[in-house]
């Protein structure tokens, strides 16, 4: 099984894949961008002060970290700060539901965008396990490389907390 | 994110709950810009008028500067450590004594194998050391230059200029070091026709302690300016005791000195003319000893609230296309550093483009 590997593989490596394989390696090997970023701290925000009485921030094996999860329905929820819906944020949540099926845990999931007041349900369908071991060898291979991927183009950049890394 | 405080005054700085206190010293001591300094700091809300404590709100410290005697426990030096806040201690002169630089809460061990990896090799190692000697020199010229067309400056500009070809053929970091020497010696040369005045003259340079004015202006402002770069080098995953140009050996955290041989022209010695030709600072600033000169608290005070004004005051950065403060300049030479050595791409060091 790929995700027992080293590299580990979390969630969030899911999401970077998707959005971007140079933010994936810099996250991957230890070049994480925390520190003193705006929309960092929008984000913890917004975790902390929306869905208040949820109990949250469930870690799994320090691999996964579900925002919270709803033990009567089984639903888990992830929450994104961003204005738009993107494909990684699904996958990243794709992942979870696989990640949990493995385990014995049958479990759907649930986007929620507070700032678009949306909610997105995604579950596990027919072909996405294939996928998803697709993407995990994928990304092993990416982070192991010496070679840091390109930077992608600048429009996408923009509000990514490694801007000011990759493009000074 | 927050800002660097500065405290001139006695006291006590302390921890409670999770905020951090100042309380003076004397019991009757009132909270203004006389007693406390805090360049910067937000007006206090005495309205009960017996609050003997100045709350500082946490999340509002980069960085905390002691410039007095200040008391404080192991408490206090935790609860900056959890909060990743650097502080600087400056002597009764005014000379750096030291930084209380918290656990690294960001490492990255591909980033220090490749640090360590460019210092080891020779030729790696040299073509960062050039880098810094060419950004500076490149900078101290761009300074003299903004003073022509005092012609009496060409000679020493054709003096830099000369000297700043060879670094490319210097083979080894002494021969560079001898270089970068010839390139300052010929940059100091030409102070006296900048600032032109009798008592900030130059003769020559001398550190530990500085002999006169001058010489006290640039190593109160190089020290400051050290202090800033580790804070922003502590922000990054970059090492600070791996060095390039200097040796690491040299002090404790040399990449700082690196980067700082940069910024030292844009930030300090501009800063320097400044004071000096606007008249903001004069004798009266300074305490001269028989065989040393310090500056005052006084000044002190104005040069600390100067050089926070420049380092917080932004350019519009052609790349990012946004604006950055020179704080931010200097974050973005360490992250450049971090691209070169992971192979990303070749540093540049910055030269000073908007004056």
């Amino acid at each position: 099984m790929m995700i027992f590997e080293n590299p580990r593989v979390t969630g969030v490596m899911i999401n970077y894949y998707f959005h971007c394989k140079r933010q994936l390696w810099l996250f991957a090997n230890q070049i994480e961008m925390e520190h003193s970023s705006d929309l960092v701290l929008i984000g913890k925000i917004l975790s902390n002060s929306f869905y208040k009485d949820k109990q949250k921030e469930i870690k799994i094996e320090d691999l996964i970290a579900i925002d919270w999860l709803n033990f009567e329905d089984g639903v888990i929820h992830e929450v994104k700060k961003s204005d738009s819906f993107e494909e990684g944020h699904i996958w990243q949540v794709k992942y979870y539901i696989f990640y949990l099926k493995k385990k014995g845990v049958m479990v759907k999931g649930k986007i929620n965008y507070p700032k678009l007041r949306v909610v997105r349900d995604v579950e596990l369908e027919y072909g996405d396990e294939g996928r998803i071991n697709e993407i995990l060898s994928d990304i092993i291979k990416i982070v192991r490389s010496e070679e840091v991927p390109k930077r992608e183009d600048k429009k996408k950049c923009r509000g990514c907390s490694y801007f000011e890394l990759c493009w000074t | 994110m927050g800002r660097p405080y500065y405290i001139f005054s006695s006291g006590i700085l302390r921890r409670k709950d999770n905020t951090l206190y100042f309380e003076s010293v004397e019991a009757n001591d009132v909270f203004d810009e006389e007693v406390l300094c805090f360049v910067g700091y937000p007006d206090v809300d005495d309205s009960e008028g017996v609050s003997k404590r100045k709350p500082i709100p946490v999340e509002d410290v980069d960085s905390i500067y002691v410039f007095s005697e200040i008391t404080f426990n192991t408490r206090f030096l935790n609860f900056l450590s959890q909060n990743n806040i650097l502080l600087h201690v400056f002597n009764y002169y005014g000379f750096y004594s030291g930084t209380f630089y918290p656990r690294e809460f960001l490492n990255s061990g591909r980033l220090i194998v490749k640090q360590v990896e460019n210092y080891i090799f020779d030729d790696l190692r040299l073509i960062l050391a050039r880098k810094f000697v060419d950004g500076s020199s490149y900078n101290m010229l761009r300074n003299l230059k903004s003073y022509m067309p005092n012609d009496d400056l060409k000679v020493y500009v054709d003096a830099i200029e000369e000297e700043r070809v060879k670094i490319e053929s210097c083979g080894d970091i002494s021969e560079l070091m001898a270089c970068e020497g010839h390139i300052r010696n010929a940059y100091y040369g030409a102070w006296d026709l900048i600032t032109k005045d009798d008592f900030f003259a130059f003769d020559k340079r001398t550190k530990q302690p500085p002999r006169n004015a001058i010489n006290a202006l640039i190593s109160f402002g190089n020290s400051m300016l050290y202090t800033a770069v580790l804070g922003e080098i502590y922000k990054t995953h970059l090492n600070p005791t791996i060095s390039y140009l200097h040796e690491p050996s040299e002090r404790r955290f040399s990449l700082a000195l690196d980067i700082a041989e940069l910024f030292k022209p844009i930030i300090v010695d501009r800063l320097i003319f400044k004071l000096i030709n606007k008249k903001q600072i004069s004798q009266e600033d300074f305490e001269v000893d028989l065989n040393f000169c310090y500056l005052s608290e006084e000044g002190r005070k104005k040069f600390v609230k100067e050089f926070n004004d420049l380092v917080e005051s932004t350019i519009k950065h052609r790349n990012l296309g946004r604006n950055v403060s020179y704080r931010g300049l200097i974050r973005l030479e360490c992250y450049k550093l971090i691209k070169h050595l992971l192979g990303d791409q070749d540093y540049e060091p910055i030269k000073v483009w908007w004056y």
